[in-house]
C-alpha cells in the first residue's frame, strides 16, 4: 500500500468523514485493515471499520469531535427525509434509497412544507427555508453520510451510522416508557 | 342418526356440495356457526331445498349438529382443504413430534422381541403391531410433508404478489412459515441431532432384524417395510425441506430488509420527537464524530501529525557506493611484512615477532596486529588453538590485546 494512499486515508478520517463502498479508498482499507488499525491506533487514532455495512470512520476517544450543532442538523434532514418519503415510496423504493441505489432530487426536497419537520428545522436546527436546507445538506456531505451528485441526494453506507443511532435512541425511549 | 349410506352416494354427496362444505369449513374457523346460517347461506346459492341438502350432508356423516351448531366432519374437512389446495401447514415440531412416535414404535418393536417374559407368539404380535404402527405414521408424514411443500408453494406465490399492498401481513405471514415451520426442521435434520443419531441407530435395528434368523417372517417383512419406509420417508421430507426453504429464503430475506427499514423508520420518529421536544439527543456521547484540527503548537496532535508526515514521505532506497573522501594515493599504507618474514622464516607467535622488532617500533598496537591478521602470499599463518591466551602491549600505545598467538611458516 502506498503511503500517499494512507495519508489520504489518514486526511479524509480525522476530519470526520465516513469512507463507505463506492469511494475508492474503501477497498484499500477493507484489504489493508488489520495494517491501518495497527498503524492509527500507534498515533492515537481509533479506526473503525464496518465490514459488513461497508463503511469505516475513526472514532475519538478524546475531545476531538465535530462540532454538535453541524452533525445534529445532519442527523435531524436525513430522518426528516425518510419520514417525509415514507408515505410516498412503497417498501422496496424505501429499501433501495436507504441502500443508495435510489437518489432523491435536492429541488424535491420540501420538509418545511409539513409542519411537524418545519417547527424542528426552524426552532431547533434554525434553517430557515429550502434553500437553507439545501446548502446544510450540501456543505454536511463532508463526513461522508452521503452525497450530492447532480443536484440529487444519493444516501452511502454510512449512513447506517446516523440510523443505527436512531434506532438506539428509539429503543431507548421505549425502554424508558416501559420502565414507567 | 344418519342411515347407511354407500362409498358412492357419500363420494356423490361430497362432490355436489363440495362448495358449500368448504364455506362450512371456513365460517366454522371463524366462530359458531348455527344451523339457520348454513341454511341461509345454501338458500343463497340458488338451492331451492336447502332442508333437504342439509339433511343429506347430515345423513352422509359429512357435518353434524351440536347444540344447534355445526360441526365438520374431520376426514370430510381435510379432503375438501386438500381439494383446494388451502391446507394448513403441519408445524416442524409436530413433524418432529410424530418422527419421535414412530422412533418410539420402533424401540418398542424391538424390546418386545427382547421380552423375555412375553412368549414368543405374544412378541411377534406386540412387535409386529408397533412396526404397522410406525408404518402408519410414516404414510401419514410422507402426505403432510407433500401438503406442506404445497401449501409453502401457493403461499409464496401468493405472497410475492401482496408484499407491497399489505407488507406488515406479509411479513407476519413469511416469518410465522419460515421462523415455525421451516427453520426447526433444520435442526433436527442436522446429522448431529440426537433425533438423526436416533433415526440411524434404529434403521441398523430395523435391518439387523429384517435379516434375523431368530424372528418369524412375518417380522422379518414388517422389519424391512419399515426401515424402508423410514429411509425414505426421511429423504422425503429433507427433500421437500430443501424446496420449501428455496422457496422462502427470498421471501424471509425481503421480511429481514423490511424489518430494517421499519426500525429505521422507527428511529426517525423518536429522533423528529425528541428534537419537536427539544430533547439533549446526546450526539457527543453516542454519535462521536472525529475533528482533529491543529491547535497549539507542539500539542500532541501536532507531534502525531509530524511523524505521520515523515511516513508519508517517499522513500528512495540507495545502493550507491559513496564517494571517497581521501585521494587514493594519500592512504596509508599497511605495515609490510615482508622483509620481517624472509629473515624469520618460521616463528610460533608473529605478533610477538613484529611487536619486538625493531622496525616496527613506530607503528602503534592496532596498526601491527592489522598486518599480523592479513594475509601474506606464500606464506602459511595459523592459530594456535592449545596454546593459552596472551597478551600483547607497546610501549608506546595504551592498549593491549588478549588473543591466541599466530603461527608463521613460509611454504
Amino acid at each position: 500500500m502506498e503511503n500517499k494512499t494512507t495519508k489520504q486515508i489518514f486526511d479524509s478520517l480525522r476530519k470526520g468523514k465516513h469512507i463507505s463502498v463506492g469511494n475508492p479508498l474503501w477497498s484499500v482499507i477493507e484489504d489493508n485493515q488489520e495494517h491501518l488499525e495497527s498503524l492509527f491506533s500507534q498515533i492515537g487514532f481509533n479506526l473503525q471499520v464496518r465490514s459488513e455495512k461497508g463503511y469505516a470512520y475513526f472514532l475519538p476517544e478524546d475531545d476531538d469531535l465535530a462540532k454538535k450543532e453541524t452533525v445534529r442538523k445532519i442527523v435531524g434532514i436525513l430522518n426528516m427525509i425518510l419520514l417525509d418519503l415514507k408515505p410516498k415510496l412503497n417498501q422496496t423504493d424505501m429499501e433501495q434509497f436507504i441502500q443508495g441505489n435510489l437518489s432523491l432530487p435536492l429541488t424535491s426536497i420540501n420538509l418545511h412544507s409539513t409542519a411537524r419537520f418545519s417547527n424542528a428545522l426552524k426552532s431547533v436546527l434554525k434553517i430557515n427555508d429550502s434553500e437553507q436546507l439545501r446548502s446544510v445538506i450540501k456543505s454536511s456531505d463532508s463526513y461522508g453520510f452521503h452525497k450530492v451528485e447532480n443536484d440529487r441526494l444519493f444516501l452511502l453506507h454510512a449512513s447506517h451510522r446516523i440510523f443505527e443511532f436512531s434506532m438506539n435512541h428509539a429503543d431507548k425511549l421505549l425502554s424508558g416508557g416501559e420502565e414507567e | 342418526m344418519s342411515r347407511t349410506i354407500n362409498f358412492e352416494s357419500r363420494l356423490s354427496i361430497i362432490a355436489r356440495h363440495g362448495r358449500i362444505l368448504l364455506w362450512i369449513i371456513n365460517e366454522e374457523e371463524k366462530g359458531n356457526l348455527s344451523k339457520r346460517r348454513v341454511l341461509d347461506y345454501i338458500e343463497s346459492t340458488d338451492v331451492t331445498d336447502s332442508n333437504r341438502v342439509l339433511s343429506n350432508l347430515i345423513e352422509s356423516g359429512s357435518i353434524s349438529i351440536i347444540d344447534d351448531k355445526i360441526r365438520i366432519n374431520l376426514s370430510v374437512k381435510n379432503f375438501i382443504q386438500w381439494a383446494n389446495d388451502s391446507s394448513e401447514i403441519l408445524p416442524a415440531s409436530r413433524i418432529e413430534s410424530m418422527l419421535i412416535d414412530v422412533m418410539n414404535d420402533i424401540k418398542a418393536a424391538h424390546n418386545f422381541l427382547n421380552d423375555e417374559v412375553l412368549n414368543e407368539r405374544e412378541k411377534f404380535a406386540h412387535s409386529e403391531q408397533r412396526l404397522i404402527q410406525a408404518e402408519g405414521t410414516l404414510n401419514d408424514l410422507w402426505g403432510i410433508s407433500d401438503q406442506n411443500l404445497r401449501h409453502v408453494v401457493l403461499t409464496s406465490s401468493r405472497l410475492r404478489l401482496a408484499k407491497d399492498k399489505d407488507p406488515l401481513s406479509f411479513m407476519v405471514k413469511v416469518s410465522k412459515i419460515w421462523e415455525k415451520d421451516i427453520t426447526p426442521m433444520s435442526d433436527f435434520r442436522a446429522p448431529s441431532s440426537e433425533l438423526a443419531r436416533q433415526r440411524r441407530e434404529l434403521s441398523d435395528i430395523l435391518y439387523y432384524t429384517s435379516n434375523s434368523s431368530k424372528v418369524n417372517n412375518i417380522i422379518r417383512k414388517a422389519a424391512s417395510r419399515t426401515f424402508q419406509s423410514l429411509e425414505d420417508t426421511w429423504d422425503y421430507l429433507a427433500r421437500n425441506h430443501d424446496l420449501m426453504q428455496t422457496e422462502m429464503r427470498p421471501l424471509y430475506d425481503m421480511v429481514e430488509k423490511m424489518r430494517g427499514t421499519l426500525r429505521v423508520l422507527r428511529g426517525a420518529e423518536a429522533i423528529l420527537e425528541s428534537l419537536n421536544k427539544r430533547e439533549n439527543l446526546n450526539i457527543d456521547g453516542e454519535l462521536r464524530i472525529c475533528r482533529t484540527a491543529p491547535r497549539d503548537l507542539f500539542s500532541n496532535n501536532s507531534i502525531d501529525s509530524f511523524i505521520f508526515n515523515l511516513l508519508s514521505s517517499d522513500y528512495v532506497e540507495d545502493l550507491s557506493i559513496p564517494k571517497r573522501e581521501q585521494d587514493p594515493v594519500n592512504l596509508p599504507i599497511p605495515v609490510d611484512l615482508s622483509e620481517l618474514i624472509n629473515e624469520n622464516p618460521e616463528t610460533e607467535d608473529l605478533l610477538d615477532l613484529v611487536l619486538n622488532s625493531e622496525e616496527f617500533g613506530e607503528f602503534t598496537l592496532h596498526e601491527c596486529v592489522e598486518a599480523v591478521y592479513s594475509a601474506v602470499k606464500g606464506v602459511e599463518i595459523q592459530l594456535d588453538r592449545n596454546s593459552d591466551r596472551r597478551t600483547y602491549t607497546k610501549t608506546n600505545d595504551s592498549f593491549a590485546l588478549s588473543a591466541l598467538p599466530l603461527k608463521m611458516k613460509v611454504k
